[in-house]
């Protein structure tokens, strides 16, 4: 008896702890304090192609040195394989070697007459998905970061999906943030192969007789203010890029328009000062999500790490982009599935109305509790009582999120966790009538109401357990606090319901009467 | 064993009216439709609040003229609060990007009359991009080592006040001398009053959803629902006997079809929350049978040689008042929920309140009769 005092003393104290003071303790949803809750997709085709496009240049890259010709290296980025097509025949040894020794990650398939078709093998699938996957986190991280948002949750939905789940509590204009995650950021320095840029893309075919030229690719530039784009004809070979920044930061050119500084790292730096040094007076265009941004002429040879990015900026833009540049590219393009914002006044009103309900709900039900049982009601309003705490203290313990749907389950946790209350006061009346005394009534009641009171409360568990799994944010809020509602309702009904019945009787060892 | 009234010779009646509205449940369903929610269908929905009544029809033909005539308007009784749903292909476009939400912001701009201004909007603004919009400008010069990151500052303080005397207002401030009252230092008051304005509406709530998640929602929905059921089935049989799940199940189906009869009958939206709802009820409209199931097993233990049908009505009549009792402390609880709880979880406690009431009638009179047929059908020679 009295460790059974002390258990339910220590129980409520420590869930009072946990609970005091609730506006710190107690976590709201996005749909309770404001904020935005987004889902984003990597386009994992994406990010396949772009290892896939590596692999080529690799290919290509190490045939050229080792002086095998071949006809074409192609890469089919739908099928995710790579073709190599007329290896002469005094060559076929040495190629592949090569395949052996650079291109493990390929199964390769021997196609006849020097032939050959490279295909990405399973496991690397797998592996380049899980590091887009991881990159797309950590980036998202990064900017998300820089914009100040605190507690922002970042992570994967499920352990299997492309998915992301962004939340950022507090904010309530989705459209900067939206542009800032989707974009990719991928930065590219890479030289004109006309000087002059074109008003159309036709106008590029026009002066090259019709076709690209090889190693050459059309770009579009970003909008100028007033909307206007030009085209440019740009070489394939990427001099720099992003890996080779080391940090960027908005900052303003001596006419004071918005730009963007940067610092190289130690390789960024030698590969700038070669590319400068051997391409004096040509044209330096810098390529930002496969737009270019500017292109300036190289005057002289730079050598320091330090440099700017010019542009058509807003000081917004200025400031995003340096921001891209600091949190590194996404792996892929991101499409945005799911996008709920919720303003800052209406959380304040869903909680005002929140806490209304459950006191009108507390007092209906304790009212008729007390009506209807008299004395032993007071049994059941204490428990209720406890009840409550332990179910914000458990949701305090766990760091569960307190949401919308997840009052609706707090009420409904009133008007359910008196049930079992009911079932053994009714128990017992039942006893009560068949002639029991008081002790042996109570004794009864419990004992037999139990597996009903049990069974009961179990399947409702199963049910709010497939709730959980199935639900997203708010849902799964209201599956939690049914959870725990009913653990705890079970709980106090049985056992601290339990006690206060003992604590009667032990008053009044000779009770004749029960009041119920 | 007492005898009263007979409960469970009214079983005939009982099971033939609830097949029937059963069947009419499912017939309502099929014909009118379940109306699904923008997370079910993809699309848009916004709400909003202006500062001063707006018309609602002028609303709609704004949005109309605005290329928006498939956008379903709806009005918050009694406030100046507006939900608008852009569903289906109309979705589509807007999961695309966040042009249309521009373009719709820009209706409201004209429904409320508010200006054009690229000033920052104070009855708009939430705490983060106020604080953020003051450290940006920082007049009050603070140290810019001490704003990195998460550390609070006095801006965050300022920005949080703000926005409390705001929602004290009923979201809106009437005029900037009444936005900055609780603004004290002087050097913010001015830069606020610089470079702020007070707007005439605020988007309170805005979601999307791209049609391609939303399929899958419906999929995943039906399927936590099903097996939920099977689950339950599975629980039962192991705790009774499979006869008794039978009945506890046939009792839950009988229960969800008839609540989303009504659901679809007086045309509510299916949300997710309503699929929580719909859950809850899978769980809690089982907890009566079981009640009675209980007693049944208890009796039977006890009673040898009564007839079963016997056994079932007085286990019933024994139960009965629990039943009542604990369906209606679990029914106040859930209209004081319909009627206190605001809009959003209006549509959640319908099924619930439907789903309680339905339920404690199939306890009584559904359950407890299949499993009577089903012991005497198939149990009944061994």
């Amino acid at each position: 008896m009295k460790f059974k005092i002390l258990f339910v003393v220590l129980l409520t104290a420590g869930a009072v702890y946990y609970i005091y003071p609730p506006k710190e303790k107690i976590n709201l949803g996005l749909d309770l304090q404001g904020g935005i809750h987004m889902v984003l997709q990597v386009e994992m085709k994406d990010a396949m192609k772009a290892e896939l496009d590596n692999s080529k240049s690799n290919l290509e890259r190490i045939l050229k040195d080792e002086k095998v010709d071949v006809k074409q290296v192609k890469a089919n980025p739908e099928q995710l394989k790579i073709m190599v097509t007329g290896v002469s025949e005094d060559k076929v040894e040495k190629t592949e070697k090569i395949f052996d020794d650079y291109m493990s990650r390929f199964n390769v398939s021997d196609d006849g007459a020097g032939d050959y078709t490279l295909s990405f093998k399973g496991a690397e699938v797998k592996e380049i998905r899980k590091q887009a996957m991881r990159q797309a986190l950590i980036t998202i991280h990064n900017r998300v970061d820089a914009y100040g948002v605190s507690e922002p949750i970042i992570q994967r939905q499920g352990l299997e999906s492309n998915r992301i789940v962004v939340e950022l509590p507090g904010l309530d204009d989705p459209t900067r943030v939206k542009k800032s995650l989707s974009e990719p950021g991928w930065l590219e320095w890479r030289l004109l192969a006309a000087p002059n840029s074109f008003k159309s893309k036709e106008d590029i075919l026009a002066a090259n007789n019709g076709k690209i030229p090889d190693g050459t690719a059309i770009f579009p530039s970003e909008p100028s203010a007033n909307g206007g784009i030009v085209w440019y004809l740009v070489k394939d070979r990427v001099e720099l890029n992003g890996n080779d920044i080391k940090t960027a930061r908005r900052s303003s050119d001596q006419f004071g328009s918005p730009t963007v500084a940067f610092t190289l790292n130690q390789a960024g730096v030698s590969k700038f000062s070669r590319v400068t040094t051997e391409h004096r007076g040509e044209r330096l265009a810098i390529i930002l999500d496969k737009k270019v941004v500017s292109a300036p002429s190289i005057n002289e040879p730079i050598n320091t790490p330090n440099a700017q990015i010019t542009g058509h900026f807003t000081i917004d833009e200025s400031e995003d982009l340096a921001i891209k540049l600091r949190s590194g590219a996404l792996p892929a393009k991101m499409t945005f599935l799911e996008e709920r914002t919720v303003g800052p006044s209406l959380g304040r009103d869903s909680i005002r109305k929140g806490v209304r309900s459950t006191m009108m709900g507390l007092i209906i039900v304790m009212g008729f509790m007390l009506f209807y049982y008299k004395a032993a009601g007071i049994n059941a309003d204490l428990a209720l009582i406890l009840n409550m705490l332990y179910l914000l203290g458990g949701m305090a313990y766990f760091h569960a999120t307190l949401t919308l749907p997840g009052i609706a389950g707090f009420i409904l946790t009133i008007g359910m966790a008196v049930d079992a209350n009911v079932l053994i006061f009714e128990r017992i009346k039942e006893e009560l009538r068949n002639g029991k005394t008081p002790k042996s009534a109570i004794d009864a009641g419990f004992a037999k109401a139990m597996s009903a009171v049990l069974d009961g409360n179990i399947t409702t568990l199963i049910a709010a357990l497939f709730l959980f799994q199935y639900g997203t944010g708010p849902v799964k809020g209201f599956a939690v606090t049914l959870s725990l509602g009913i653990v705890a309702s079970l709980f106090t009904a049985i056992y601290v319901s339990r006690w206060f019945f003992d604590l009667r009787l032990a008053v009044s060892l000779n009770i004749k009467k029960l009041s119920i | 064993m007492k005898k009263g009234f007979n409960i469970f010779g009214a079983r005939k009646i009982a099971v033939t009216i609830s097949l029937l509205v059963m069947a009419a449940s499912i017939a309502i369903v099929a014909t009118m439709g379940l109306k699904r929610g923008v997370q079910f269908v993809g699309g848009s929905e916004i709400q909003v609040k202006f500062k001063e009544p707006v018309d609602i029809s002028d609303l709609r033909t704004a949005f109309k003229k605005n290329g928006f005539a498939h956008a379903s308007i709806m009005q918050i009784t009694g406030e100046n609060e507006f939900i608008i749903k852009l569903k289906g292909k109309a979705g589509d476009e807007t999961a695309k990007g966040s042009k249309i939400s521009q373009r719709i912001s820009v209706i409201f701009q004209e429904a409320s009359k508010e200006q054009k201004t690229s000033l920052f909007d104070l009855n708009k603004t939430n705490p983060t991009d106020l604080a953020y919009l003051m450290k940006k400008d920082n007049p009050l010069k603070i140290d810019a080592n001490k704003m990195i990151g998460e550390n609070r500052t006095v801006y965050d303080d300022i920005a949080e006040k703000i926005v409390q005397a705001r929602s004290d207002r009923g979201d809106f401030f009437n005029s900037m001398d009444d936005a900055l009252a609780t603004v004290t230092q002087p050097e913010v008051k001015a830069f606020l009053t610089k470079s702020c304005t007070l707007g005439n509406y605020i988007k309170m709530k805005e979601d999307t959803f791209s049609p391609s998640i939303s399929s899958e929602q419906t999929e995943k929905a039906i399927l936590a629902i099903v097996m939920a059921l099977g689950a339950i089935l599975v629980y039962i049989s192991i705790r009774f006997k499979f006869d008794f799940a039978v009945g506890a199940v046939l009792a839950l189906v009988h229960d969800v079809t008839i609540s989303l009869g009504m659901f679809v009958l007086f045309k509510q939206e299916f949300t997710l929350p309503v699929v929580a709802a719909f859950l809850t009820i899978v769980g809690y409209s089982l907890n009566d049978t079981i009640v009675v199931f209980d007693r049944i097993r208890e009796n039977l233990k006890i009673v040898k040689t009564v007839p079963l049908e016997q056994v079932i009505n007085s286990s019933i009549i024994q139960t009965l008042s629990r039943t009542l009792l604990t369906s209606l402390t679990t029914l106040f609880v859930v209209v004081v929920i319909f009627l206190f709880g605001g809009l959003a979880l209006k549509g959640f406690s319908f099924p619930l309140l439907v789903g309680i009431i339905v339920g404690t009638y199939s306890s009584i009179f559904i359950a407890s009769p299949v499993y009577y047929f089903v012991e005497e059908h198939f149990y009944k020679e061994k």
